[in-house]
């Protein structure tokens, strides 16, 4: 009971082992009942030819002349073939092993019968249709219940019926025959299922070998070598497709791991820094004696590093959360080029304190669908990027322009600008062009261009930068326009939400 | 104002966060005790809405150790522990009001008002600056008798103001309150929606009374002469 519980639901070994027997079974079923059938017509068809042909040889051997019927050759020589009359002196024969001929007159009288022959059950009928020149052909029994085979033909001489003749012949041996092979097949099928039975097994587990093999390997990776890759089967089929699909995971899966080892090696680097600063001006201030002025210069430092903790956490927490997708985004009509605007009226106070200006060079009215807050935060980011890595006494320029279905914002610096192979990873985490920056007052984390990226993502958008060393870099966020003006009804928030749009 | 809602129903928890998030409130849910007491002791709440039977450490627990580590936001018990000497002990431990379950929302929005301006000088639902009044009930702003309208940030930003008039309110507090737990870091759009503000509250030309106070942040005062 025990042993089927662990048998049960079958693997798929023995499902595919099973499958194979009951095909394989039907198959020998069907061809062993078509040949046992088409070996039992062989044989009858051959039987039932000789009968017809000593019918014809016996019949050749008979003459008639005025009534009387007369016997040459070698049908007269056949062991006791006698008249009629004889019949008596002689027993009968055993039908296995005499011969099994009779010949009738034109009325249908016996005029000789061999020994053997007596002993077959006649059927009237296998005489009279000769006699009106049709043959006969039928089974029929002897008076011990043997199976006999025999054919009646009329006796002619010039187109005139004058006798029968009739041959028989046992049908014992046929049906032994038949008997031995039926036995012989079903002896044979069972034995030939269960040999295949085997074989289907052991080619089931030959064809699961390189599953095993992966399964090896993803077990290897599991124990924390993710530089393993699983072997690629040569041909290519299935198999091979598995491999190639593990092996790419894999090797995103060490990407992101890769990712994140880097990732918690510069958080831990950025938040080590201000800690140091902090660490390091309240040492200073306990072991010396400070005028009020320099206290208060220490504290200042003190609580400008902690903001830049602060933000540095929160910024590090929001990108957490984004990667988990725990974040949901709110989604309201917002007018874009309303908000670019208003985001560059509150960046005034940190460009006066870089002594960057910021100038908007073009908008027209549209509206995107989206997180208004998270939006804002995007605009934000990129102007304080282009006023901290401005020159001072430089500008930005602002533009929110619609193209082809799309909002573009694009925010242009004339400041120190980000070398050719800088560019492609100035939206990754931490990466800093330059990375004597670090201490930029205004405390940018570092994380700004990462946030920008992830929201613009979120929206559906995309964000793009141009950059020339030492001539300003251009930064383009593109997002989808929103034609509808069903502003407010997607907000399940309050009903406040309607008069989104301000002037 | 932000509150923290501990309820590890799966279903009751997010509806109170919908419900209170549709009257403009911030509200952080958590399922269990133990995060509760995490978010209570690092994020200063306008107001704690906690179950008594949470996985980890129980409501009672949660609110205990609040109030001795001198945590002194206004906490309310909504829980299905309704027998009179649950009430007392629950009261006792430090909340500032019991609701047991069944409730009704409408009786624990009116509620959650109450304990908000428990510490504000208004006594009703309608906060009042000079010419300035809020109905905290409909969410409608006057300036006079000019109807201002708001969206929900900024209702939301205005609120928080109003129960703190004359406080000068640094960008990271405000956040702090006017955003949840995935929106803390947009402190510096803060500015931003102050600016939306004050431009919707000086429409008609009234003066301004939402003064930037450079480098600590905001205040709600009376117009400069």
């Amino acid at each position: 009971m025990k042993a089927l519980g662990r048998l049960w639901p079958l693997g798929i070994r023995l499902q595919l082992m099973l499958w194979y027997s009951v095909v394989f079974a039907s198959l020998m079923g069907l061809s062993g009942i078509l040949f046992y059938l088409r070996f039992q017509t062989t044989l009858a068809g051959s039987l039932d030819t000789a009968l017809q042909l000593q019918a014809q040889q016996v019949a050749g051997d008979i003459t008639e002349e005025r009534g009387v019927l007369s016997i040459q050759d070698a049908t007269a020589d056949l062991p006791g073939f006698d008249t009629a009359y004889q019949r008596a002196h002689v027993p009968p024969g055993d039908v296995n092993l005499g011969v099994l001929v009779r010949v009738l007159n034109g009325q249908g009288v016996p005029f000789r019968t061999t020994p053997a022959f007596r002993t077959l059950l006649v059927p009237a009928q296998s005489v009279t249709q000769p006699l009106h020149g049709v043959p006969w052909q039928g089974t029929i029994t002897t008076v011990d219940g043997q199976p006999v085979r025999l054919y009646s033909r009329a006796l002619t001489q010039d187109g005139q019926i004058f006798g029968v003749v009739q041959v028989a012949t046992s049908l014992t041996e046929v049906q032994a025959t038949l008997h031995d092979v039926l036995i012989d097949l079903l002896f044979i099928t069972p034995l030939i299922l269960m040999l295949g039975a085997l074989v289907s097994f052991w080619l089931a587990g030959r064809a699961f070998a390189p599953i095993h093999r992966l399964t090896r390997t993803a077990r290897i990776i599991k124990g924390g070598d993710l530089r393993q890759r699983v072997p690629l089967p040569r041909a290519h089929d299935e198999l091979r497709h598995l491999a190639v699909t593990l092996n790419e995971m894999i090797e995103h899966l060490e990407q992101a791991f890769l990712r994140q080892r880097r990732f918690v090696a510069d958080a831990s680097h950025e938040l080590r820094t201000p800690i140091t600063v902090i660490r390091s001006k309240a040492k200073l201030a306990l072991l010396q004696v400070f005028t009020a002025e320099e206290y208060a210069d220490v504290f200042q430092t003190i609580h400008n590093e902690a903001e830049r903790l602060g933000r540095l956490i929160s910024d590090l927490l929001a990108l957490a959360r984004a990667d988990d997708g725990q974040v949901r985004l709110e989604e309201e009509a917002i007018r874009f080029d309303l908000l670019v605007e208003a985001v560059v009226g509150a960046v005034d106070m940190v460009a006066a304190q870089y002594q960057v200006t910021v100038e908007v060079t073009a908008t027209e009215p549209m509206r995107v669908r989206g997180d208004e807050a998270r939006l804002m935060q995007v605009v934000m980011n990129l102007l304080e990027n282009a006023i901290c890595y401005n020159n001072a006494g430089g500008q930005v320029f602002v533009s929110v322009q619609a193209r082809q279905g799309q909002a573009l914002l694009v925010v242009r610096d004339m400041g120190i600008g980000i070398a050719p192979e800088h560019v492609p990873y100035v939206f990754d985490r931490f990466y800093r062009v330059d990375p004597a920056r670090i201490h930029t007052p205004g405390g940018n984390s570092g994380l700004g261009l990462s946030i920008v990226d992830w929201i613009v993502k979120a929206h559906g958008g995309s964000v793009t930068v141009e950059s020339q060393a030492g001539e300003g870099s251009t930064f383009t966020v593109a997002l989808l326009l929103c034609w509808s003006r069903e502003e407010g009804s997607s907000s399940e928030q309050a009903p406040q939400k309607s008069e989104r749009n301000r002037k | 104002m932000r509150i923290l809602v501990a309820e590890d129903h799966p279903a009751l928890g997010p509806d109170l966060k919908k419900g209170l998030e549709r009257c403009s409130y911030v509200v952080d849910l958590v399922a269990d005790g133990e995060d509760a007491l995490a978010l209570g002791l690092t994020t200063s709440y306008d107001l704690m809405i906690l179950d008594i039977l949470l996985p980890g450490l129980s409501g009672l627990e949660v609110c205990e150790h609040l109030r001795n580590r001198k945590r002194r936001m206004p906490i309310l018990f909504l829980t299905a522990l309704g027998e009179v000497d649950q009430r007392v002990r629950g009261l006792d431990v430090g909340a500032d009001d019991y609701l047991a379950k069944p409730f009704d929302l409408l009786e624990l929005e009116a509620r959650v008002r109450a304990l908000l301006r428990r510490r504000s000088e208004e006594k009703t639902t309608v906060l009042h600056f000079l010419d300035l009044t809020l109905d905290t009930r409909t969410h409608e702003a006057r300036r006079g008798e000019r109807l201002i309208p708001l969206s929900g940030k900024e209702y939301a930003l205005l609120e928080y103001l109003m129960y703190h008039p004359r406080q000068v309110l640094s960008r990271t507090l405000i956040a702090e309150h006017v955003w949840d737990v995935d929106a803390e870091h947009l402190s510096n759009i803060v500015e931003v929606y102050i600016r939306y503000l004050r431009t919707k509250l000086c429409a008609a030309g009234e003066p301004n009374l939402i003064h930037t106070i450079r480098g600590s942040g905001y205040q709600l005062k009376e117009p400069e002469p």
